[in-house]
């Protein structure tokens, strides 16, 4: 479904990533991995068509297109969807509205007819009843005045209503708490689906706990140095990530 | 979701269209040649069979206005005004004498009134709305006059009000905004034509929404109107006004004066949605809007609240007002401002605490694009007076492009140590943040920034009465085409 | 001692007599002298008619009459100094004492001399640097410029450092003189010093201090300056500081006025070069009848500046605290971040404070915001502190010192800020701390 190689890109005079190879296939999960720093943001930002990077060289590939030369919404209509690490505020604007104008601009260009106000609203109470939200959820303005953790499980929210086929999780374990941390996993969980995909970025091997990934990549000076199953993770957590660091400069 | 007014599928359609009221009604008009003298002043009140203290009243004025100089604003480029080149009278010539019901209106009118959205007949869709409509010097057609009269409730033209009402307008006329006030508000004194007149009795809550629509028909001529609204004790009443002119290359000076009286216990909510020709991408023509508004809150615990939406007019110069006499009394300023192309606003609002325990707010949206100088200009004065006044003031600015301004000059005068002022502002461009997160749901450009911006206008917005802020969202769609990317 | 003057004498032509009997030698200098006090004839003192002046009326100054101040020494109240604040030079009515000045040895690079020295060595020199200065300059910089007698010059060379603050004491009085001392600093690239300038006058004194200091901080340069208004409470005081940045340059000033019956300070701080960075902290307490004017303009000239602003006012008595704070961003300077803020307290009945954050703004990549309030005291708090046993006196004068507070605390000078805390507890002291 993803097919990176040799993905090359810089932020204003650094390189940050230096030639990143991966394959993500439809119904598998995978994790990256990484030391702060390592452009772990930096790839799922690029990947979502974030200004503000550079691609130097290489290629995306998002079942056969170029992805890296799609606008951002463009990118959300085929069905990649990034889940921030950050979810930005923006202040008046309904997060029900949100969510509908970018759900029916989505199906207006699969070719689906636009979902009615009364369809809409029961589909989002049903996820809602998932992420655990509150009923005043619907009124409020989008992230505006949200807690860490009402922020993350709003972006699953939204990755339940989107449905997307490519879902990037930036960090979506940082800021939560256990309980939230169940929340947001659950949901995730509940996603896994076979024709679709999930690349998340992660610190800690925390969140791997509740969401279980096929693959796990170490990303480190903008390359991955070692990509394995899940026990991969559990090493890291023991041994650090200088082991892997050390290999590769040594190879 | 219905009641989101986000939702409106009108905002998409609307997004990429012109001025869409700029046709020119081709009608007759009894039109007074350009100049001003005493003799135009005593023609106008001679036309208007007005009694001979508003005569008076208005050479006064005129008299006064000779002494006065036209003021210079250091962040305004005004064209020279020619005063002696405008026509200060100019009327349909429809009929003989005005119009006393909807049907004796000129077919054209109405016409025109249907085209602009505001149809006059009583069973047209404004029907919770009655209706003063204003074409060029006067009001041709005010609707729903019985249902009011049932109530108690006098709402007509001003010249209607003249004849009918004289110790009124005597008693009130002048009253907030004095003949003396400023270079065109006593132009107006002198010289305005007609306008709304509204008194809501003791305990009256106005039984529906109150509105005048002005239009600016005629080329050379001046708009020169007078509103006057009297909310006696304990009485509500709703008023919205909305504006619109044909595109002409030459600037039009629209100078209008609006007084509000609130007596104890009595609310006036006025709303405008300022629609006047903005003058076209290069800066051409357009209306010179310089208006006085000011309410007193007279009565203990009244209450005044001012709501505009400024899209229009080349320079629109005004500070909708609130003199906060009554004890307990409240004045309140909501307003979104936006300029495009070559528009210049400069507006704001005073909020005058006298009296004890008084309290303002004042909300404030600009949105600049272009080459446009959006400037919010405002003054809080609490005087030793006004013990326990409180005031707080959000002004926050918007740009979209690199060749506008946004500029911010509060003025803060507090005399009393139990008052209590805020002031915050902001000015910043659209986020990238917030645009990018927008286009990753999968939401084009042009729908995310109307979006933001509408967002960061909402806390006016909600103010408007519910058919005019949909009205609002979609001249605002229309006053940004071509300021995104 | 004032001698009132007749009716139809303006202050004009009470200046114009002043400088018509000044014996001056005809040199470059005295042209430009004459020149600057005709344009100062032309447009006079300002009025409240300007929108630079709208709440601060100059009748009280204009009424007065003032006497050049005499370069013979007067009697100083060293006992106000501030101790151990540096290198000091004290200007007594506009005139260097050299006697009271200390000025250790200077390091390779920099130049630290009076105004007076650098006139009496090379007028010629001083003329032409003179002529290089703002044209658009106001009437009191004028009226500086018509009268100047002396001040201080501070040149540092391209990286150079003086280690220990510049302390510059503006002491005035007795009697009803005015002084219109200058003070320069030209700093090369990746120069630093601290400038500390405290002005202090005799009780009872009835003078006019109009001081201009104007500062040049070329590319990584760095200056603090320090200004402390104390001068009588009968005397007037205008003081005009003008910073240029340059590139990477940054420039910190506290002004904290306290002193004086009517006092004026107007900071310009162009931010000239990408980089730049400008920091504007103020206390104002007027009490009494004071009437305390702050106007502080910062301009962004160039893109990727940063500036900080944060005034507070106190006002009690009949006093009168005036702030107003401008932020300009010029077309093209793109990438600005902006922030102002003025807290005021009143705390009587009959003070005022105005307060006029404004924003001017040309570019639209940009990060302003100004925020201003003016309130009482926190009652909640003022009530928590009584109930913990504290009297209302003592209360008050903790929450106002606390609320003076974070201006003090970013005083990195530590006997200024002791100085100061002390002049602060006196002030707002309660009744029983001063028993």
């Amino acid at each position: 479904m993803l097919k990176i190689e040799n993905l090359q890109v810089k932020a204003g005079d650094k390189q940050i990533l230096k030639g990143l190879n991966l394959e993500v296939k439809a119904g598998e999960v995978h994790a990256i991995m990484g030391p702060n720093g390592s452009g772990k943001s930096t790839l799922v930002q690029v990947l979502a068509g974030r200004e503000g990077y550079e691609v130097t060289g290489g290629t995306a590939t998002y079942n056969g297109k170029d992805l890296l030369a799609m606008a951002p919404e463009e990118r959300a209509r085929e069905g990649v969807f990034l889940a921030f690490q950050y979810p930005v505020e923006i202040p008046g604007v309904n997060n029900v509205y949100l969510l509908k104008a970018g759900l029916n601009a989505i199906r207006k260009h699969r070719g689906e007819a636009e979902v009615d106000a009364f369809e809409f609203l029961s589909l989002v109470r049903e996820k809602m009843k998932l992420m655990q939200m509150d009923e005043s959820f619907l009124n409020r303005g989008v992230n505006e005045g949200f807690s860490g953790g009402e922020k993350k499980r709003n972006e699953i929210l939204q990755m339940a209503v989107l449905e997307p086929a490519l879902a990037l999780l930036d960090e979506t374990d940082s800021g939560l708490d256990i309980d939230a941390l169940r929340v947001v996993a659950n949901g995730v969980n509940s996603l896994r689906r076979q024709d679709r995909a999930i690349l998340m970025v992660t610190h800690y091997q925390r969140l791997l706990d509740y969401i279980e990934p096929d693959r796990v990549h170490v990303l480190s000076g903008g390359q991955i140095l070692k990509s394995g199953d899940k026990s991969l993770a559990l090493e890291l957590e023991k041994r650090g990530y200088d082991w892997i660091r050390q290999g590769a400069a040594a190879a | 979701m219905s009641s989101n007014p986000q939702t409106d599928p009108a905002l998409e359609a609307l997004v990429g269209q012109k001025y869409r009221h700029g046709f020119v009604t081709d009608i007759e008009s009894d039109t007074v040649p350009p100049g001003l003298d005493e003799d135009v002043i005593r023609l106008i009140s001679r036309k208007k069979s007005e009694p001979e203290f508003m005569l008076e009243w208005r050479l006064k004025s005129f008299r006064h206005w000779l002494t006065m100089r036209e003021p210079h604003w250091a962040h305004l480029r005004v064209a020279p005004i020619d005063y002696q080149g405008i026509s200060y009278y100019s009327a349909p010539k429809s009929k003989a004498n005005a119009p006393k019901s909807i049907e004796e209106v000129d077919p054209k009118l109405l016409e025109t009134y249907d085209k602009l959205g505001i149809p006059l007949h009583e069973r047209a869709r404004l029907a919770g709305v009655a209706v003063d409509a204003v074409f060029d010097s006067v009001s041709v057609a005010t609707t729903f006059k019985e249902r009011l009269a049932k109530a108690g409730v006098i709402f007509c033209s001003f010249s209607e009000a003249v004849r009918n009402h004289p110790e009124l307008i005597e008693r009130y006329l002048g009253s907030v905004v004095a003949y003396t006030d400023n270079f065109f508000a006593t132009l107006n004194s002198a010289v305005f034509s007609d306008g709304s007149f509204v008194y809501v009795p003791k305990g009256v809550r106005c039984p529906m929404e109150l509105s005048t629509y002005f239009r600016i028909n005629a080329a050379n001529t001046g708009q020169f109107e007078r509103t006057l609204i009297v909310a006696d004790e304990g009485s509500y009443v709703s008023y919205l006004e909305g504006c619109t002119a044909p595109m002409r290359d030459e600037n039009q000076l629209h100078a209008a004066v609006v007084e509000l009286v609130a007596l104890d216990n009595a609310q006036i909510k006025y709303s405008t949605v300022q629609n006047w020709y903005p003058g076209d991408e290069q800066g051409r023509g357009g209306i010179y809007n310089f208006v006085t508004k000011r309410g007193e809150c007279r009565g203990a615990n009244s209450k005044i609240s001012w709501t505009q939406v400024e899209t229009g007019s080349a320079i629109t110069w005004k500070y909708p007002s609130c003199i906060l006499t009554g004890e307990n009394s409240v004045g309140e300023f909501y307003s979104v401002a936006v300029t495009n192309n070559y528009q210049q606003a400069d507006t704001g609002t005073k909020m005058i605490h006298i009296g004890r325990n008084t309290r303002s707010t004042i909300v404030s949206k600009g949105i600049s694009a272009g080459h446009a100088q959006n400037s919010y200009r405002g003054l809080v004065k609490i005087l030793p007076s006004a013990t326990n006044a409180r005031n707080f003031t959000q002004c926050d600015s918007l740009l979209m492009g690199d060749q506008c301004g946004a500029h911010t000059f509060p003025y803060m005068e507090v005399r009393t140590p139990t008052a209590s002022v805020e002031h915050e502002a902001t000015t910043s461009k659209i986020g990238d943040d917030q645009l990018f997160y927008c286009l990753s749901r999968g939401i084009s450009e042009e729908d995310a920034v109307n979006m933001i911006v509408n967002g960061f206008c909402k806390a006016v917005f909600k103010e408007l009465p519910m058919e005019f802020a949909v009205e609002a969202q979609n001249l605002l769609a229309v006053s940004l085409e071509g300021a995104v990317g | 001692m004032s001698a009132a003057a007749p009716k139809a004498t303006t202050s004009v032509d009470r200046y114009r007599s002043l400088f018509d009997a000044r014996p001056l030698p005809d040199n470059a200098l005295t042209q430009w002298r004459r020149a600057a006090f005709e344009r100062f004839a032309a447009i006079g003192l300002p009025t409240q008619r300007e929108e630079d002046w709208k709440y601060t009326n100059l009748r009280r100054l204009e009424s007065r009459q003032f006497t050049p101040a005499t370069p013979a020494p007067v009697a100083t109240d060293e006992s106000r100094w501030i101790a151990n604040a540096g290198a000091r030079i004290v200007l007594a009515n506009g005139h260097a004492l050299a006697s009271l000045s200390t000025v250790s040895p200077q390091p390779p690079g920099v130049t630290l001399l009076t105004l007076g020295q650098w006139i009496a060595n090379s007028p010629e020199q001083v003329a032409e640097f003179l002529q290089k200065q703002r044209r658009d300059a106001s009437s009191f910089e004028l009226l500086n410029a018509a009268f100047l007698e002396d001040g201080v010059v501070i040149d540092l060379a391209d990286g150079a450092r003086f280690d220990q603050p510049i302390y510059v004491i503006h002491q005035m009085g007795p009697g009803n003189g005015m002084s219109h001392p200058r003070i320069f600093v030209r700093c090369g690239r990746n120069s630093a010093c601290t400038l500390v300038e405290h002005y202090i006058g005799a009780a009872d004194s009835e003078t006019l201090t109009n001081s201009v200091v104007s500062l040049d901080l070329a590319q990584g340069a760095k200056v603090a300056h320090y200004r402390l208004q104390q001068e009588s409470s009968r005397s007037f005081h205008i003081g005009t500081v003008h910073a240029h940045l340059d590139r990477d340059s940054r420039y910190a000033c506290r002004d904290i006025a306290l002193g004086a019956t009517l006092a004026r300070t107007h900071i310009t701080a162009t931010l000239a070069g990408p980089g730049a960075e400008a920091t504007l902290q103020g206390l104002f307490a007027p009490s009494g009848t004071q009437h305390l004017d702050t106007y502080t303009l910062v301009d962004h000239a160039a893109p990727h500046t940063l500036s900080n602003e944060e005034y507070r006012g106190v006002a009690d008595g009949r006093g009168r605290g005036v702030y107003r704070g401008k932020v300009i961003v010029r077309k093209d300077a793109q990438k600005i971040d902006s922030r102002q803020s003025s807290r005021n307290l009143l705390l009587s009945p009959t003070a005022e404070i105005d307060t006029r954050p404004e924003l001017e703004i040309y570019a639209n990549d940009v990060k302003c915001s100004h925020g201003a309030t003016t309130g009482q005291l926190d009652s909640t708090a003022l009530f928590y502190l009584r109930s913990r046993g504290l009297s209302e006196d003592e209360a008050r004068g903790l929450l106002i010192r606390a609320f003076a507070e974070s201006i003090l605390s970013t005083i990195e000078l530590e006997p200024l800020r002791q100085h100061l805390e002390q002049q602060l507890n006196e002030r707002f002291a309660s009744s029983e701390a001063r028993a």
